[in-house]
């Protein structure tokens, strides 16, 4: 084949070229520190990348809900826990009236420590946070209790912790202390408000069938907020699980997104290394050929 | 014979080797000349004569210039040239349309999908809470805000190809004019005298600029003039006064014809050939394509392809996964309630609104917008809700919402919203990597036909030069000829004195 100078630069550009595009794209990928910088890059691999950043974000959202979840469950068993204390005292009091007395002073005495629990019992009903009534069911922006009259609802607020389950955050006024008795979470039936207003009647009255029928309401109603608990605390354990699984999943997806996506940098050096190399014998070949001509000898 | 006749073939040989260097030179002027070929002078004897008693030439003379040329390689230099030209402008609109679907570097259209979502899972943990609410119309608001973005890059890139399609007319128009007006030079120059080398090669390297700009083909004709025609496969053909061929030549001789464009947007081209028969429309939406092959159309049928059909098929993902959202979040907001009236609860809103409404999905995500003004109107709680008292903690609707991310509505249930993107943007992706792909072929194998042209075209510097010396060599030893011839007659002059 005849070469003319004309081929000879032709080539020596389009080598220089490639060179040239083969060394820029090492480049981008270590000063980027990403193998892929748009999806031409490797359509397949932008196609994992961006499957794999939304359930980063899925992951990161379920992880943002159950925080919120968590610490809405801790509040509500700081109250429930504040009822179970109430409700041991009350039993206290009560087991020391079982069998009646005549003196009104110790009676009187009992009725207005009674009523000072009620108070602590609805207070803790009332428990408050971010301006929400942990115990008002879905009616959480109203008071739920007002002396024994619950005027919050019964309904669960659902969240979601994961693409395909999601769960109750809320325990409702109406199932701790109303005895509220439905599916689902079901504690128990006894109304303790109301038990505990005739109690303090019956205490005040001195009448014994009735002190011993509240003592066995009061302690009903104990382990029906003992129940409660007992469920706020099942799910903060399932919250727990749930979490640990939700940053596996995520820890694991990262390792992925990184295996994908993270640059190399040992083997992008040598790379780097090699076609500096190759570059570099390019453009000094080049620049010797090409000077090449029969007129420097003529 | 005389004396005179060994002057004579010195004079001729001056004279021959004086236009043998004249070529050398013209040659080394037009080293850098693109489409240039070179050109050698054919020597060949002049007739002899017998004067001697035997035959004997009477010197050198030129039979010809003739320029080194192949012309099955300009044939595939102008298939080359065609489709190189159709493929980088391909690669070039793709390149420009890729970053707005660049998810992978910046957060675009698939993550403002995401966090509208998630904004609404967010609201189900305080369904009432004000900040929860406006994080959902803020959200919103950057959703149809990333529409707008990507719609307006993809129409703005539909318009560049639009306005492109004037200039390369004029530009295309242009080539065939001087195509016609150099076959009316190199048919009168060889009719008086032998080859029009430069002017064919000039003519060759317009034919093969005009086939970079759209797909033509050309034969030659005896007389040297070369007719172009452009082939129209579209059908049915054009009217009945049209030709059957579908070939409309657009250069025949000295005559030509041209491209036309209608002067509204969206132009149409078609081809008016010399006789003023109008081609069908280039249409690339067509069942019948008016070229066979996209890279046989040239430049200019990537422009009106980019225009019509790959730039408006992205638009139409685009406005798809638009109005279903749209469409999906107004439906779910309907069925749950807000909280613009406690005592007797309203169904919400639509969530979304269009400000022209879209012929679905066409102009969705042009014209998306936000409904909804203010937080109390997003309907978090769903139907069970209702009360009384209206529960306005219930957040179940916003539940709803939330869930629409994870379900199939997309592709006829097949696929999520963000996996419709995350689909698109693997295709993009795709194109773009194809479209690089050929063009890093196509330059490959242009660069091997140009090779090849200039293997047999191209001038060679270092050749020329030893032909300069030869040819200077040779004019020495006619001048020394003549010098000699002149040293011997005066030998005879003097003879006689």
């Amino acid at each position: 084949m005849r070469i003319t100078p004309n081929i000879t630069s032709q080539n020596s550009l389009y080598n220089i070229q490639q060179s040239r595009t083969l060394l820029d794209s090492i480049q981008e990928k270590i000063a980027s520190g990403k193998n892929y910088n748009r999806p031409s890059d490797d359509p397949v691999a932008a196609r994992l990348l961006v499957g794999l950043g939304d359930q980063l974000k899925d992951a990161d959202q379920y992880s943002s809900s159950m925080t919120k979840s968590n610490i809405w469950l801790n509040v509500t068993a700081t109250g429930l826990q504040g009822m179970s204390s109430a409700m041991g005292d009350i039993k206290k009091l009560i087991s020391t009236l079982t069998n009646g007395t005549d003196i009104p002073e110790v009676r009187q005495n009992a009725v207005s420590q009674l009523e000072t629990y009620k108070k602590a019992l609805i207070d803790y009903g009332n428990t408050e946070m971010n301006g929400l009534y942990v115990f008002g069911g879905t009616n959480s922006q109203v008071k739920p209790f007002n002396g024994s009259v619950y005027s919050g609802d019964d309904n669960s607020i659902n969240i979601e912790i994961s693409s395909s389950s999601t769960q109750t955050m809320n325990v409702t006024g109406g199932r701790v202390l109303k005895g509220t008795n439905l599916a689902p979470n079901q504690y128990g039936s006894t109304d303790i408000l109301t038990a505990l207003d005739n109690l303090i009647i019956a205490v005040g009255a001195n009448d014994l069938p009735s002190i011993k029928a509240g003592a066995q309401l009061m302690e009903n109603g104990a382990q029906q907020i003992n129940n409660a608990i007992a469920d706020v605390g099942g799910r903060l354990k399932r919250l727990d699980t749930t979490q640990a699984f939700n940053s596996n999943i995520k820890n694991t997806i990262q390792g992925v997104f990184a295996n994908v996506q993270n640059a190399d940098y040992a083997k992008l050096a040598i790379e780097l290394q090699q076609q500096t190399l190759a570059f570099q014998a390019t453009l000094s070949s080049t620049a010797k050929v090409t000077q090449m001509s029969l007129l420097d000898y003529l | 014979m005389s004396l005179a006749a060994a002057l004579e073939i010195g004079k001729s040989g001056l004279k021959i080797y004086q236009v043998a260097t004249e070529v050398v030179s013209e040659n080394i002027a037009n080293v850098n000349t693109p489409g240039y070929s070179r050109q050698r002078v054919v020597l060949e004897t002049a007739p002899p004569s017998t004067a001697n008693g035997f035959p004997l030439g009477t010197g050198v003379r030129i039979a010809t210039v003739e320029r080194y040329y192949d012309a099955l390689l300009q044939k595939q230099l102008v298939n080359a040239e065609t489709t190189s030209g159709f493929n980088s402008a391909k690669a070039s609109v793709l390149q420009q349309i890729e970053p707005v679907f660049n998810e992978i570097a910046q957060d675009g259209l698939g993550s403002a999908i995401s966090d509208f979502f998630n904004s609404w899972q967010d609201l189900t943990l305080n369904p009432t809470g004000a900040a929860e609410r406006q994080a959902v119309l803020d959200r919103g608001q950057i959703l149809t805000d990333q529409f707008h973005y990507v719609s307006s890059a993809l129409s703005n890139a539909s318009k560049i190809q639009e306005e492109s399609i004037d200039p390369q007319v004029s530009d295309i128009n242009q080539m065939i004019k001087n195509v016609s007006i150099l076959n009316g030079y190199i048919r009168n120059t060889e009719l008086s005298s032998g080859n029009a080398n430069e002017m064919r090669d000039q003519r060759d390297f317009l034919i093969r600029q005009l086939s970079q700009q759209v797909g033509v083909g050309f034969e030659e004709n005896a007389d040297g003039q070369v007719d172009v025609y452009i082939t129209d496969n579209s059908l049915p053909r054009p009217g009945t006064a049209g030709p059957d061929d579908p070939r409309f030549y657009v250069v025949k001789g000295t005559q030509y014809g041209s491209l036309t464009t209608t002067a509204a947007a969206p132009r149409d081209v078609s081809v008016k050939d010399y006789l003023g028969n109008s081609s069908n429309t280039m249409d690339p939406k067509s069942a019948t394509p008016f070229f066979s092959q996209d890279t046989s159309g040239g430049k200019l049928w990537a422009t009106l392809k980019m225009r019509d059909v790959v730039i408006p098929d992205y638009q139409q993902k685009v406005d798809e996964l638009a109005y279903s959202i749209a469409d999906a979040t107004n439906t779910q907001q309907n069925a749950g309630f807000d909280l613009t009236n406690l005592l007797a609860p309203h169904a919400g809103d639509d969530f979304f609104s269009f400000t022209v409404a879209p012929t679905p999905p066409g102009g969705a995500a042009t014209y998306i917008k936000l409904n909804l003004t203010a937080t109390n109107q997003i309907a978090a709680a769903s139907a069970a809700a209702v009360g009384p008292p209206f529960a306005t903690g219930n957040g179940d609707n916003a539940l709803s919402v939330a869930k629409l991310s994870k379900s199939n509505i997309m592709s006829a249930g097949a696929s999520t919203f963000n996996g419709y993107y995350n689909g698109l943007v693997a295709q993009v992706g795709l194109d773009v990597q194809t479209a690089n792909k050929v063009v890093g072929q196509d330059s490959a194998f242009m660069k091997q036909l140009v090779t090849l042209r200039d293997s047999n075209s191209g001038v060679s510097l270092d050749e020329e030069l030893t032909d300069l010396i030869k040819y200077q060599r040779s004019y020495q030893a006619s001048a020394k000829l003549i010098t000699t011839a002149g040293e011997m007659m005066d030998t005879v002059i003097n003879m006689i004195r």
